[in-house]
Order: C-alpha cells, then structure tokens, then sequence
C-alpha cells in the first residue's frame, strides 16, 4: 500500500463489519488496531492541554471522528462501538498512568480525569486509581464496575450503557448511582 | 494519596469495604424512618462501619438533591427552599441545568438584594476550592450591562455556589419569538451580547458555552449573557490553551448546535470559541434553526461539525419556510455569519469586537469586513490549484453570456437597466483586468475575485432579479467547472426561484434548469438531473438556440444513459449529432460531446467495437477545434483509451493513458475529478493486463480522492472502489478488497433500481474475491446468483457476464468438478 493510514482505515472498516457479523476474533482485533490510535491520541493530547488532564470522552470523540466510517452506525452499533472503546480508553490510559508515574515525568504529576463526573476533584486522582478500584469493585459489584467503566471511560449514556449491558435503563440508573458513590468515596478517602 | 486507598485497613479493609457498600445500596431503597431503622437493625453497634455506610449515602443523596434526580431518572428534588449560601437564603427554585439547580435568593444582611445561585452538582476539593474562588473572583470584574454580573460565590461543605444578579427574563429565542422580532431587531441584541462577550474577553475570561439557554432578554429588552460558570480565565494573558469544562456531565461536554469544532475534537478554547458561539446564536435566531438542524444527537453534531461546513443562513431560512428573513440574510449577513462559523478557528473573527464591529455596520449599511473572500474559500477542498486555465476559460464563457444579457436588456428595457447592465459589463472587464496569470494562487484569485465581485453585484442590483439571476448562473457555473459543487448548486438553487418568481423567458429558464441538471450530473445525482433536463429541452426546442439546446440534449443523453434508458440516450445523442452537423463550425464541433456520450454508452451495451470507433471520431472532432492538451480533448482520449481497454487493445491503450495522466496532474492537479477518472481508468487497463498489485497500489489513493471529491455514492468512487476491490482480491489482499467490494456492492443496492447490471457485477466481484480466498461454497452461490442476474440484464454476451462463465468454469475445476466446469466453458466464445 502506498499510505499506511488508508490500510489501517480499510482494514478497521473490515473488521466491523466482521465483528457485525458476529465473528469474535475480529472483537480483538479491533481492540488491538483501536489501542494504538487511542494511546497515540492520549499521548498527544496530554502534550496539547496545560493541565495534565486527560478528558476521556473527548478521546473516544475522536478516534470515532477518525474512523468516519462509522457514520452510518445503527444507535445500537455506536453504544457498542462506544462500549469497546471506554475498554480500549482504560487500558491506553493506565498503561499512559503507569508509565508517568515510574518514569516521575513533569515533576512526578499523573495524568488525571477530568469529565469523569464523580464529584470529585479532579486533580486528586489518576486513570490507575480509578481502574485499580473499579477492579476491586468488580468483585462485589461487577454490573456497576462495568457501568462506571462504561461512562467514565467512554461516555456512554445511561441508555447507551443500558443498550450495551442488555439491562434496563432502571438498573443501571442505580447501580451507576450506587457504583460512582463508592468510587468517589475511596478517592477521596484520606485516612 | 493513591496509595493509601487501596491497603486502607481496619472497617474499610476487604470484605468490610464489600459489606459496607452492599448496605448501603440496599439503603437506598429505603426511605426516612424505614432507612434508620435498617442501618441500625445490620449495623449493630459497630458505629465505625455504621459511619462509613453514612458517608457513602451522604454522597449519593447530596448528588441527588443537586441534580434533582439521580442522574436522569425521574424523582423529586430535595427542597433547598430555607437554606443559606454566604450571604443569601435561597427562596424559590427557579431552574435546572447541566451543572446543578437554580435557586432565587435574598440577602440575610438586611440589604435589599435579589440574586440567583446556582449550585454545582459537583463536589470541589480544597485545591478545587481556591482555584474556583480565584476564577470567582476574575467573573466578578466582568461588568457590562448585558453580562449578569457575578456578585458572589463560595464553597459550602465541599459544594460549589454562584450568586448572580438576578434577571427576570425570557429565554432569548422564546422573546424574539414573542416579540416576532425582525432582522435588525434580533442583530441590534447580537451587538450587545457581542459587546458583552468582549467584555468579558478583556478580562481573560471566555465564557465556552453561548446558546440560547444561556441568554435572557429582559422586559426592557436588554439582553444577558448568565452562567459564566464553565468558563475559565486563560492560562496567562495571550496563552491560548484552555481545557474544556471540567463536569457539565459524562459524555455532554458540549452543547449540540452551538459548540464549535474545537470544543468537541480537544482543541485549544479560545476567544474564537465564542466568536462561533455568538455565531451559532445568530444563526438559530435569525434563520430560525440551528447550525446542523438534523443533528440532534452528541455524536451526529459531532460528526456533522467537524465533516461539513453550515448551511448558508439564506438558504436555511428559505427552507424554514421564512422567505423575508433569507432575503435579508442575502449578503451581509449570511457573510457575517458564515465567517463567524468557519470551522478553523483562524478564520473566524480575530476577536467578538470584530463581529460587533461587522453587525454594526450591517446595521449602519456600511461594507462589511466579512465580505472579504474568507467565506467563499470555504469549501477549500474543492479548490483545485492550478485550474487558471479551466476557471479563465468559464469566466469568459460567462463574459459571453453576461454580455448577451446586456445586448437584450439594451433592446427591451428602460435606461435604468441599461445602465445596471452597462456597469455590470464593466465589472466582468475590470475581474478579467485584474486576474493575473503569474500567480502563484491563481484559482484563488479568480474564484475570490469571481465570488466577491459577485456579491457586490448581488447588494448592488438586487432589485433587478434578471440581472441578479444571471449573475447566479455566471457563478453557479464557474462553480461548477472548479468542482465547487455545494457553492454551485446553492447559486443555480436562489437563480431558479428568481426566475420561475418572475416569470422569466423560456431561453433564460431553459439555461437555468441545463444548468442544475449538469450540476447534478456532475454530482451523479441521475434521477434528479432528469427533470430539470427534461423540462429545459422542452423549454429550448421552439427556439432558435440550438448550442444550448445541443448542451442540454447531451447532458440529458448521459443521464438517460444511467437511468436505465439507454435507448432513450441513444435516440438523443443521434438527434442532437444532427442538429450539429446542419449548423455553424462552432456549433459541428460541439459533436465531439454526442460522439463521445455514445461511445461511453455503446461500450456499456457491449457494443464494444462500435463504442471504440464513435470515441475515435469524437477525439478527432475535439481535435479540430481545440489544443491537444485542453481538457476536454484530454477526457475524450482517456475515454478512447478506455474502450481501447475493454476490447483488450491494452498495449495501445495505456501509453495513451499515462499520456494523458501526466497532462492532466500538471494542468489541472493529481486530484481535479478529470485527472482522477483517468487515473481511474489507467487501474481499469493495469487490472485488465493481470497487473493487479499495481492495479490495487494506484486503485487505492483514486478510490479514497473520488470519494471524498464526490461522495461515497458517486458513480466513479464506487467503480474505483471496486476496481480496487478486485485488485486487491488477486493480489492476496482478500480481507481489504472484499470489504471495499462489499461496500460498493451494498450502495449499489441501495442506490440502483433492482435488476440493474451494475449490481449482479459488484456480486461477481464478490464471488470472485471468494474464490481466491478459498472459500468454494459462498463463491459458487454468490457467483451463480451473479451470473444469472447479468444474464437477465445482459445477456449472455455481455463481456461481464462472459466474466462470470469464467469465474464458474475455474470455480468448479478447483472444486474438482470437471463436468461443470466444461459446462461454463462450452458458453464462452472460442
């Protein structure tokens, strides 16, 4: 191929409409091809802002700018679309936290969330934070683990998470609600 | 910090953590008395692990009373009614908006003061907290009658509250909807608010949210920009990087309709954010919709935002049903509001006193700096460099058409319209004057030069519609030559309704609709070409017109020729070949285009020979009257070269087609749609020559510059996404190649009557692809399918169903089934 960006365009096209078809292996791949561009994405867009702040949303905004294939998603598509990338997001994220905090880059500070919504102040918190509670939360509550995940990490809805999780909108309005309390209790938590 | 939460130990630690938050979910669906009950019914004694389900349900209930539901779902707020923040008892709830409730508050000291605060759903920590006093502070120094000033603000048990100047008000778009305000009305308020966002822009303070939610007019009809909240001051005076508003909400960062391309793809917010703001507002005001009226949705805005540029006002209000405000958006508005708009935030107003400054001057009829060429580069991407040639040789064309015009409102109409007419020949002299063919930008030129002058002429003789009419047709058809599609379209749209409004003559109607109709063409919307052409050819018959007749008939021939009506399209090229010939030499050599239509047309019925031989005469028609390396002559070649291809006379055809390639890319650039269709054609020839790695690598960046110049439904991008898919298949690409094929394949059915060939030939495509990647049993059903669908359509001599015996006959040899494959074979010619 003479651009490489062309391929990669094409061959994610592909594997949604493999994945459509149900076919799982195309699931991985696109959780593969989709790591790159977020991490890249992240990256870059730790570099542009002042504050080390990284809006989650605004990165699953944009890889689905950039594969504008998706355009002509189906809602249901889209609120999967969206719930593989809030995966992808917390991986690229964490592994971005974990990196900073070993290498103690820019005076040691982490990357922080800042559209999380939790009713927390931000600065306080990092994508490793939040992902090492949301797995400690998965062991007795693993619905609302994947519900905060879902939201804070790719910004989801509460229909579109309810859509993705085949729940009612009711549950998960409450277990989001019970989720997102216990998360901004152990961050804030100071003993 | 981080580490002291996970191996926090004692109630807190492990199972504890576990129990303490199932009790306290469990809790919430208890109420009052009940819940206490239940808490000290599973608590027991122990208060240390009774305190940490207290903390949790502190803050699920806090967040509650401040959004009023828990997060959507339908519940009555906590009254807050009673409650004091600083200085001020809240008294009634007045509202609710993405960051919390609105509460109308009076001062406890005495001092009569009435204000409204709002308080943030969100909790702030100590950081936080000095942080949003110091921005506090910076709001409160923003004093401008149209800001609702900030009078105080605080943080009160981790929860954040505004206190602003209380506004008794209406919406904005709710009170020039109840005052049925006008035009100048509504931009008279848009100069306040701008002056207003200045304001507040000299105190480093962007406000990042404009809209109509966010503005109340006041019974004295002062309008106020409120809730300053999510803005921030920037970084330090002239830094530009700003985050964006911290929490209005997962995944609702921004308003559908108002924000600005940069507040959603993670760009810098700026100055300029607003300026699209304030743009955003007067668009939704004054044409009575917003920016992408059918993108409601986040993720549609978003796509919508950041993929196309806005409609222009006049057109949008034209559509909204307000014909009066579109004719007083004409022109300086729509100018203002369009530069206002533009996507790239450098090309907005530098700052909201430069939009003040503009409306001010709309209002003072003075000239508007908008009018100034930035809006009519906004569809950039079309502006090919390097199309001097095509854009001089349409302007003058134009200058033909212009002067025609001139001639007859010499003979028919008053002095009047002799002098608009006279001044208007001028000005096409003073444009071809000032055009200067050394440039290094010279499409920009004539395309800036061509669109400002117009709209001069546009304010300038508005109130004589033929004129104005035939102005839009100059510009809907250099439009048209530089691929300016959207611009052209708009333009040949507002000429139609001028002239049908004023009961123009058949000639200028006639031109009119030829020229919608090949603007569609050219856009391959077929079935909505037809009628306009369909009509024009009606229209120009009974006259004496035969070289717009003949250009309408031909255009009308092509589109025949894609709607299934191919014996229509042939009856109409033979007709209008010999209307030519009994004409003038200008009016033979216009053969060229008929000779050429059909030989297009004749290779598509498989009459492959005939098919060569018209595009042999047409090249030598085109020959005579114009230079070898004119577009026009280089298209013809390319289309002979292309049937040359098809009756596998590869060898000639592709010399020819480099040729051709070469002289296109250097006079009208590698990606003008003549240029790429060529190119096209040369993957057509490498594919027909086996060569298909080559095909696939020169099939992919076509494919991609045909889409985005054309559309993914064009004709052309969808047969070079085809080809490519094809090529790609036989050169161990299966998976890339029957993607793109399917895609094609999936359009096709879409767009195409059911029964069309094109469709049975993309599902060869796939078969085809099919077998190369082994996969026997969806190739052999796919392909009969295919087979028998071109036989239909067809017949089977046509050379893609011959295509499809092919792929049948090799199937089946692979699949060891000689039997059957010798059964395909005996159906091809020997």
């Amino acid at each position: 191929m003479t651009d490489s960006t062309e391929s990669d365009s094409l061959g994610i096209t592909a594997l949604l409409e493999r994945w459509s078809k149900g076919e799982k292996d195309a699931y991985d791949q696109l959780l593969t091809h989709l790591y790159g561009d977020i991490h890249a994405i992240a990256v870059r867009q730790l570099h542009r802002e002042h504050y080390l702040t990284i809006r989650p949303t605004a990165l699953v905004h944009e890889v689905y700018l950039r594969l504008s294939e998706l355009r002509q998603m189906q809602w249901q598509d889209r609120a999967h679309f969206l719930s593989m990338a809030a995966r992808v997001t917390r991986q690229a994220l964490v592994d971005e936290a974990r990196r900073r905090r070993a290498e103690k880059r820019d005076g040691g500070r982490a990357v922080t969330l800042s559209d999380t919504n939790l009713g927390v102040s931000e600065a306080a918190y990092d994508a490793l934070d939040v992902d090492t509670l949301l797995s400690e939360l998965q062991q007795f509550d693993a619905v609302a683990a994947d519900i905060v995940s879902l939201r804070v990490f790719g910004g989801l809805s509460i229909e579109e998470a309810a859509e993705v999780l085949k729940l009612s909108v009711a549950t998960v309005n409450r277990r989001w609600v019970t989720g997102k309390t216990w998360l901004a209790r152990e961050l804030t938590r100071t003993e | 910090m981080a580490g002291s939460r996970t191996d926090a130990d004692g109630v807190t630690g492990g199972g504890d953590r576990a129990r303490a938050y199932q009790l306290f979910a469990q809790a919430l669906d208890h109420e009052g008395e009940l819940r206490e009950q239940f808490l000290t019914r599973e608590c027991g004694a122990d208060l240390k692990f009774r305190a940490e389900v207290d903390a949790l349900l502190l803050i699920a209930t806090r967040d509650t009373a401040v959004t009023g539901s828990l997060l959507g779902s339908p519940g009555r707020p906590e009254e807050l009614a009673g409650q004091t923040y600083g200085h001020f008892r809240l008294t009634t709830r007045i509202g609710e908006g993405g960051m919390g409730v609105v509460y109308r508050a009076d001062r406890t000291d005495g001092v009569q003061q009435s204000v409204a605060i709002k308080l943030i759903s969100t909790t702030v920590g100590h950081a936080g907290q000095v942080r949003f006093e110091r921005e506090a502070q910076l709001l409160a120094q923003i004093e401008h009658p149209a800001v609702a000033r900030l009078v105080d603000a605080g943080v009160e048990n981790g929860r954040a509250w505004i206190a602003m100047e209380f506004v008794n008000g209406l919406r904005i778009d709710d009170y020039c909807r109840a005052k049925n305000l006008g035009s100048t009305d509504i931009v008279r308020l848009l100069v306040q608010l701008a002056g207003a966002v200045a304001a507040a822009h000299r105190m480093l303070v962007v406000h990042n949210d404009i809209k109509p939610a966010n503005v109340l007019v006041t019974a004295e009809g002062v309008p106020k920009l409120i809730d300053f909240g999510i803005s921030r001051a920037l970084q330090e005076a002239g830094a530009v990087g700003l985050s964006g508003p911290a929490t209005v909400g997962v995944g609702r960062l921004f308003s559908p309709g108002f924000a600005a391309p940069e507040q959603i793809n993670g760009g810098p917010v700026t100055v300029a954010t607003d300026v699209f703001g304030l743009g955003a507002l007067a668009y939704r005001l004054l044409t009575g919709r917003s920016t992408f009226p059918d993108a409601v949705e986040p993720l549609d805005y978003m796509l919508a935002i950041s993929q196309r540029d806005v409609e222009l006002p006049s057109r949008t209000a034209l559509k909204a049903g307000r014909p009066t405000e579109a004719r007083q958006l004409r022109g300086d508005l729509d100018a203002i509001l369009c530069k206002a708009l533009e996507r790239d935030p450098n090309r907005r107003y530098e700052s909201a006193v430069d939009m003040q400054d503009d409306l001010q001057s709309y209002l003072a009829r003075r000239p508007v700096k908008a009018r100034v060429p930035t809006f009519f580069y906004r569809s950039g991407k079309f502006v090919r460099r390097n199309v001097l040639a095509v854009s001089l040789v349409s302007l003058l064309v134009v200058g033909l058409i212009v002067a025609g015009t001139f001639m007859e409102l010499q003979r028919h109409r008053t002095d009047q319209a002799r002098e608009v007419a006279a001044r208007r020949a001028e000005f096409i002299e003073n444009l071809l004057a000032s055009v200067d063919p050394t440039s290094d930008k010279p499409n920009v030129t004539v395309a800036a030069l061509l669109d400002s002058a117009a709209q001069e002429l546009d304010q300038k003789f508005g109130g004589e519609p033929l004129v104005e009419a035939s102005i839009l047709g100059m510009i809907a058809n250099t439009d048209g030559a530089m691929a300016r599609y959207p611009e052209a379209l708009a333009a040949s749209d507002h000429q139609l309704i001028i002239l049908r409004a004023h009961g123009a003559g058949a000639l200028e109607l006639g031109r009119a609709l030829g020229t919608r109709g090949s603007l569609l063409r050219e856009l391959g919307k077929w079935s909505d070409a037809l009628p306009p052409l369909q009509e024009a050819v009606a229209l120009l018959k009974p006259l004496d017109a035969p070289s717009d007749l003949c250009s309408v008939m031909d255009t009308l021939g092509a589109v025949l020729a894609n709607t299934n009506q191919e014996k229509a399209a042939e009856a109409i090229y033979h007709e209008e070949i010999a209307i030519e010939m009994a004409g003038n030499a200008q009016l033979r050599a216009q053969r060229m285009n008929p000779l050429f239509g059909l030989s297009v047309l004749l290779g598509n019925l498989g009459r492959y020979q005939e098919g060569a031989e018209y595009g042999r005469q047409a090249l030598a028609a085109a020959r005579e009257t114009l230079p070898a390396d004119n577009p026009t002559v280089l298209n013809i070649e390319t289309s002979y070269a292309n049937s040359l291809t098809t009756l596998h006379r590869t060898a000639e055809a592709e010399p020819l087609l480099r040729h051709v390639v070469a002289a296109q890319t250097k006079v009208l650039g590698p990606d003008h749609k003549h240029t790429l269709l060529t190119r096209l054609a040369l993957v057509a020839d490498l594919e027909d020559q086996h060569r298909d790695e080559e095909a696939a690598a020169s099939g992919l960046p076509v494919a991609r510059s045909l889409e985005a110049l054309l559309g993914a439904d064009n004709l052309y991008a969808m047969s070079a996404w085809n080809f490519y898919g094809s090529a790609a298949c036989s050169s161990h690409q299966e998976d890339l190649g029957l993607a793109a094929l399917k895609r094609v394949a999936a359009a096709r059915q879409r767009l195409y009557p059911p029964g069309t060939w094109v469709i049975s030939s993309s599902q060869l495509a796939i078969g085809v692809c099919l077998f190369h990647m082994g996969q026997y049993a969806q190739s052999e059903a796919t392909l009969l399918a295919a087979v028998s669908g071109l036989e239909t359509a067809r017949g089977p001599d046509f050379n893609r169903t011959q295509d499809g015996y092919r792929a049948l006959r090799d199937l089946y040899s692979a699949m060891g089934k000689p039997d059957e494959a010798a059964r395909w074979n005996a159906k091809l010619p020997h």
